[in-house]
């Protein structure tokens, strides 16, 4: 059969001018996929260019604004304090945003570390690292991220840091159980007989191949984090207020005014479900389409 | 029942737990401030610069001496059942505890409960009509409840019925034994809003269960006799699909207990989980270090309940 020219056009080959964008491929293979990514596009866009977007300043209070209802003034209303929720909300995205990509860079890349490690070399080594990462598992993992805030203090970095300390034993577990699988495969073993060392092995074949496992887990985490992150702003502990994290925005005064102003309670939480559920569709659509050997892992 | 196994895990959970109290003592004691330097800012009289007021209720509270001292002090109370006395209440640290523990763990077993009944419900719909609008629909359903926060869950709770109906739940905690029925009330609220999340990898984990066991041998064999599907699924798939699901509850337990303090925040319910964070805020260490511990040592035992008795429900599966 030979390969027509549309047929060629949905892999990227033939002539430039018949390549339909990449995007298209994507949103026909992953419709749910390509829609996440696009929310996530434009909550970062938002977050980004929150200066430019948000109608009114996320801080100031107008005391003859107090508890308006969603309006043409305020798309949100606003709160207790007479602040713009949206404004609030859109800047709000900015500080999840920041912590999730933070928190996971830190996460990831500590907890891959360490999984490689203690996969690839095995023994002692691993048998420490297991029984310490066990360990850490056992403890209450919010609790745990509350006891690293209180030794800090409250602070947007100080958030980053606890939450991403949080996902470093869940990802060091599952990387090494990528590695260990990956060590039984018959190019490693041809590696080492032509005389690589192990670092060569573990840079050049280990990780590239369990990159997608990585990517996976690594978006999953994101939503994990955000989810964190506004559980411990809701605690109070966090990202401290004035400051519009969502999760701080939840508790406290939305509560009080549940009744009579519930836009405040509202808007906040389902923003905080949107980024989520991006994340978490994302990493499905990922994992999905590189390899669906792990749909069920 | 294979005692030597248990005997043997469980004493080596002991080097675990032993080796988790002394990071707990040590991460506690690394918190800026202590209990002695907060009461002081607390009383009567702010005397913050009285620095005799703050050392004299140091050594009452025994933490003027080293943190070794300190720490086998501890040891010593706790082999002889003592945790410790509440530096802020006074109250021995076991009391709180007991108060406190009955919440929680209603609030667990109802998510559990929730998160069992919804989850298998779903999942083996799901299973059953695999890749077909029932499947789609419990995967929604499942990604959302992931998604969603679980103290917003249990804020609309509270704030949509009140809206549309007017309803307000009892917030404030009502034992069972005075008011069996509005406890229970109180309670389904909470247990909706943390069962949701777990239920999504209880449905998760039903599913893929369900589709392997659909595919086996003797399930071909059982349609191949003639029996309707309902029986099938009835008298063989369930059955077989329960088993791991009976891990991941197990697991979820595990990971619940610490997790229910938002949840108690937002309905008023003095459970363990607040107790701890309050303790945390307080620099109340002998309150921290026994919650945290006593979660502990709940996630290591029911992660030894789940493996035993995944050995006793499924024969093959015999622990050397």
């Amino acid at each position: 059969m030979v390969a027509s020219h549309e047929s060629l056009a949905i892999f990227g080959a033939g002539e430039r001018r018949d390549r339909p964008l990449r995007v298209f491929v994507w949103l026909q293979r992953k419709p749910v996929g390509a829609v996440s990514m696009g929310i996530i596009v434009v909550l970062a866009l938002a977050a980004v260019f929150a200066g430019r977007i948000a109608p009114y300043d996320p801080l100031a209070q107008e005391y003859s604004a107090v508890l308006e209802a969603p309006s043409r003034h305020h798309v949100m209303g606003t709160d207790n304090l007479g602040r713009d929720i949206l404004s609030r909300v859109i800047y709000g995205a900015r500080i999840s945003l920041a912590v999730g990509v933070v928190a996971v860079l830190i996460g990831t890349s500590l907890g891959t570390t360490i999984g490689v490690l203690s996969g690839f070399f095995g023994g002692a080594l691993d048998l420490i690292i297991q029984r310490v990462m066990d360990a850490w598992l056992a403890f209450p993992l919010i609790i745990f991220a509350l006891g690293v805030l209180a030794a800090l203090g409250p602070g947007l970095p100080q958030t980053m840091l606890a939450v991403g300390v949080v996902s470093i034993p869940t990802t060091s577990r599952v990387i090494r159980g990528s590695v260990l699988a990956e060590k039984q495969r018959v190019y490693i073993e041809a590696a080492r007989a032509i005389g690589a060392g192990h670092l060569r092995i573990m840079l050049r074949h280990i990780v590239p191949n369990i990159a997608a496992t990585v990517i996976v887990l690594a978006s999953l985490t994101l939503a994990r984090a955000v989810l964190t992150e506004a559980t411990l702003s809701f605690l109070g502990v966090g990202v401290p207020p004035p400051n519009p994290a969502w999760g701080s925005m939840l508790s406290g005064k939305a509560r009080d005014y549940m009744l009579s102003a519930p836009w405040m309670a509202i808007w906040p939480g389902i923003f905080i479900s949107l980024t989520v559920l991006s994340w978490n569709l994302l990493g499905d659509a990922v994992r999905d389409l590189l390899d669906p050997r792990l749909r069920n892992a | 029942m294979n005692y030597p196994y248990v005997v043997r895990r469980l004493l080596a959970s002991v080097p675990t737990l032993l080796g988790l109290s002394m990071i707990l003592f040590g991460m506690v004691r690394l918190l800026p401030g202590d209990a002695a330097l907060l009461k002081a800012a607390s009383g009567e009289n702010v005397t913050l610069t009285d620095p005799a007021l703050i050392s004299s209720l140091r050594s009452q509270l025994g933490l003027n001496k080293p943190v070794p001292v300190q720490y086998l002090q501890w040891l010593s109370g706790l082999v002889h059942g003592d945790l410790g006395r509440s530096y802020w209440t006074r109250e021995p640290a076991t009391a709180e505890l007991a108060r406190r523990l009955p919440i929680t763990i209603e609030l667990v077993l109802g998510s559990v409960s929730v998160s069992v009944v919804a989850g298998i419900l779903l999942g083996v719909i799901s299973g059953v009509y695999h890749d077909r609008i029932p499947d789609h629909l419990g995967r929604v359903f499942s990604i959302f409840g992931l998604s969603i926060p679980n103290f917003w869950v249990g804020t609309l709770i509270i704030v949509l019925p009140a809206i549309w109906f007017g309803y307000l739940p009892p917030l404030g905690y009502i034992s069972p034994l005075k008011e069996p029925l509005d406890n229970l009330r109180q309670f389904l609220a909470p247990s909706l809003a943390l069962g949701w999340a777990l239920s999504a990898s209880t449905v998760r984990i039903t599913r893929s269960q369900m589709l392997e066991v659909l595919n086996e041998d003797y399930i071909r064999t059982a349609r191949a006799k003639g029996l309707q599907a309902r029986t099938v699924i009835f008298r063989h798939v369930i059955k077989n699909t329960l088993i791991p699901v009976i891990t991941v509850i197990g697991v979820q337990i595990g990971f619940l207990l610490g997790g229910t303090v938002a949840v108690e925040s937002v309905y008023g319910l003095p459970g363990v989980g607040t107790l701890t964070i309050t303790a945390i805020n307080q620099r109340d260490y002998p309150i921290i270090q026994a919650s945290v511990l006593f979660l502990c040592l709940c996630f290591v035992l029911i992660n030894l309940l789940v493996d035993l008795a995944y050995g006793v429900i499924d024969p093959r599966v015999r622990v050397a």
